[in-house]
């Protein structure tokens, strides 16, 4: 039964691939135009260097979202990864300087999402307190302990992450996750455990599901996915802010519901938060290209989350 | 959607990635093309910067392109609006920075691209720009230390004289963000004036900038200190913050209160006797320097390490009689 579930419908694809594919477009045109003279030249938005940065600015938010996904369809939410964001890049900063050792420091900072993870989950099963007041707490604490461990200011790292890493790292990270989530979530026993678990928690009991434990992984998952988006934010800054990831736990969901993801859990596909998360990353890339102030970004970034699950919503109403 | 065919787009996406190896741009005609990016795009400082660059960019016949963030701090998106602007292809940049060591990185891009940059309002951090070779044309920039020291002395001498000899007076200082050094010369500067007035620091806490933040901490340590004759505010938006929160305690025109950037609020808040002095930083004339400094950069001038913009103290009787 979660075969049909787990798997984005074509018409949902279809929307969301000719979303992108529009405002990738219509970037390209505007682009093209020099405003000052008002002729053509070669669109700076079609350059290399453009489209890996392009890339690369979405894979916060790709990674965060696929681990945001498996919380959603397993019926829970998870407000606690931005403010990971800042805690598990900032341990890595600082283990890394005080050890020398930058694989110690990863191991500290996937290591902490893990166990913020593991806790959320494990507080919010057991005590049946809601996944959304528990990551609320966690969110907090996490933005505490970041400021504690950084010691109340930005810490440079002394390992500093080449360009090569600085700028492949995050699109190879966040890549590598979404086709790892996809796979797990199509394709595993456990993956049909979440649809299970987030469609009727009830019926997967008595099916001889262990439906607190599926629950717990998919916080487990959604930690360590917050702990990887703190490898990418190192790569991408190589800077210990305790102050970072603000707000993006609310971009990350947003992806997941504008890729079909049901927030009321039991149906949903990474693939789908793939394409949200792009559209959102490349509409926010895109508007910043164009150098449109970010009051209005707010507003067309707001629009287009709201327009896109509007149009899903008519197509299947139809 | 199968997952093969799922897969497949995923692939077909990295490919089309790799296809699209861009062409480099054809020279523009015209004027030059510079960047300014700055940060809080919501703080009349800031917004003044902005407007004294593009006078004076229109003054030169220069093309301004201009990007900020409205937070003080988000360090990532301030980074990919660099990376927008060398994109975009322009030839100088002028920044200021949400992080003074953050910021490093995402420049050196622009360095191995020849485009000159120019650093104003808060200064990168030089240890990491060492560390990484960035090398900046030219910093522009408020004598933070210098100003925090004219206003602190300013609000120390009003609170000895205020109490005469024999009593000992009590400031609280609320900083900006630790580690950003704008935040660490004011605080360094208030110190320095406490000190040499003789008074004592009570209290000293960050509020990051935040008006409401300044608020809680300010009602927190007057609770601990409800002695204090003056509060020192690395910038105007905290001394509103304190503003509220002495008024709360029914002290409003008892306790001196001082800030930084003079704004109009701020302004405001002195012609109602709530607050008594402030630094005019000249936000305006920052900008303009920038435009200027970066055209120099750009026909190969050597530039000073720092180029001052020169602060001023506005107190309270020059607001009340309309002199400043």
């Amino acid at each position: 039964m979660g075969d049909l579930r787990s798997r984005i419908t074509l018409g949902r694809a279809l929307v969301l691939v000719v979303a992108l594919g529009a405002l990738f477009v219509l970037f390209t045109v505007l682009s093209a135009v020099d405003w000052r003279t008002g002729g053509l030249r070669w669109p700076f938005f079609l350059r290399w260097d453009n489209l890996v940065d392009l890339v690369g600015s979405c894979a916060i938010n790709l990674t965060l979202g696929v681990g945001m996904t498996f919380v959603i369809i397993g019926g829970g939410i998870d407000l606690s990864v931005g403010r990971l964001i800042a805690l598990t890049h900032v341990l890595l900063v600082v283990v890394a300087n005080a050890t020398g050792s930058f694989t110690v420091g990863l191991a500290a900072c996937l290591g902490c999402g893990l166990a913020a993870g593991l806790a959320s989950g494990a507080v919010s099963v057991r005590w049946r307190i809601p996944s959304f007041i528990v990551t609320l707490g966690m969110m907090m604490v996490a933005r505490g302990l970041a400021m504690v461990a950084a010691g109340g200011k930005s810490v440079g790292a002394d390992i500093d992450s080449p360009v090569v890493i600085q700028r492949f790292l995050p699109i190879v990270v966040s890549l590598a996750v979404v086709a790892v989530g996809h796979v797990i979530l199509t394709s595993t026993v456990f993956g049909r455990h979440v649809f299970a678990v987030g469609g009727s928690p009830e019926a997967a009991r008595l099916c001889g599901i262990r439906v607190g434990l599926v629950r717990v992984v998919t916080f487990l998952a959604s930690g360590l996915c917050a702990g990887l988006a703190g490898l990418v934010y190192w790569s991408r800054n190589s800077l210990g802010d305790p102050l970072a990831g603000d707000g993006l736990e609310l971009y990350a969901i947003a992806a997941v519901i504008v890729g079909g993801t049901s927030l009321s859990g039991g149906r949903g596909s990474v693939i789908g938060t793939f394409l949200g998360a792009l559209i959102m990353g490349v509409l926010q890339y895109g508007l910043d290209s164009m150098l449109v102030q970010p009051r209005w970004q707010w507003v067309i970034i707001g629009a287009v989350v709201i327009v896109t699950v509007l149009v899903d919503r008519l197509k299947r109403t139809e | 959607m199968k997952p093969s065919t799922s897969l497949a787009l995923i692939a077909a996406f990295a490919v089309a990635l790799t296809g699209c190896q861009g062409e480099p741009a054809p020279g523009t005609s015209g004027g030059r093309r510079i960047a300014l990016i700055y940060k809080a795009t919501t703080n009349p400082f800031f917004q003044a910067m902005e407007k004294g660059a593009r006078e004076k960019a229109k003054e030169l016949g220069v093309t301004l392109e201009v990007a900020g963030i409205p937070s003080e701090t988000d360090v990532d998106r301030q980074a990919n609006l660099v990376r927008n602007m060398l994109n975009r292809q322009v030839e100088a940049i002028i920044i200021a920075p949400a992080s003074s060591v953050g910021i490093v990185t995402p420049l050196l891009r622009a360095q191995e691209q020849k485009v000159p940059i120019i650093n104003i309002d808060n200064r990168i951090s030089k240890q990491e720009a060492a560390n990484q070779g960035l090398k900046v044309a030219t910093f522009i920039g408020p004598d933070n230390l210098e100003g925090a020291k004219k206003v602190g002395a300013y609000a120390c001498n009003l609170i000895k004289k205020k109490l005469g000899a024999g009593q000992k007076g009590r400031v609280l200082i609320l900083r900006g963000i630790d580690g950003v050094e704008n935040a660490e010369a004011r605080r360094a500067g208030f110190e320095a004036a406490v000190k040499e007035a003789g008074l004592e620091v009570a209290g000293s806490e960050s509020a990051h900038w935040h008006t409401d933040e300044a608020q809680r901490v300010t009602s927190a340590l007057l609770a601990a200190n409800p002695d204090v004759h003056g509060v020192l505010c690395a910038n105007d938006k905290m001394a509103l913050g304190a503003i509220a929160a002495v008024k709360a305690r029914g002290k409003i025109g008892q306790i001196i209160i001082v800030g930084y950037d003079n704004i109009d609020l701020a302004r405001q808040a002195m012609k109602r006797g709530n607050m008594h002095g402030t630094i005019e930083q000249n936000p305006a004339m920052m900008g303009a320097l920038g435009v200027e400094c970066v055209l120099k950069a750009l026909d190969g001038e050597t530039l000073p390490e720092v180029t001052p913009v020169p602060v001023e103290l506005i107190t309270i009787d020059d607001v009340k009689a309309g002199a400043k």
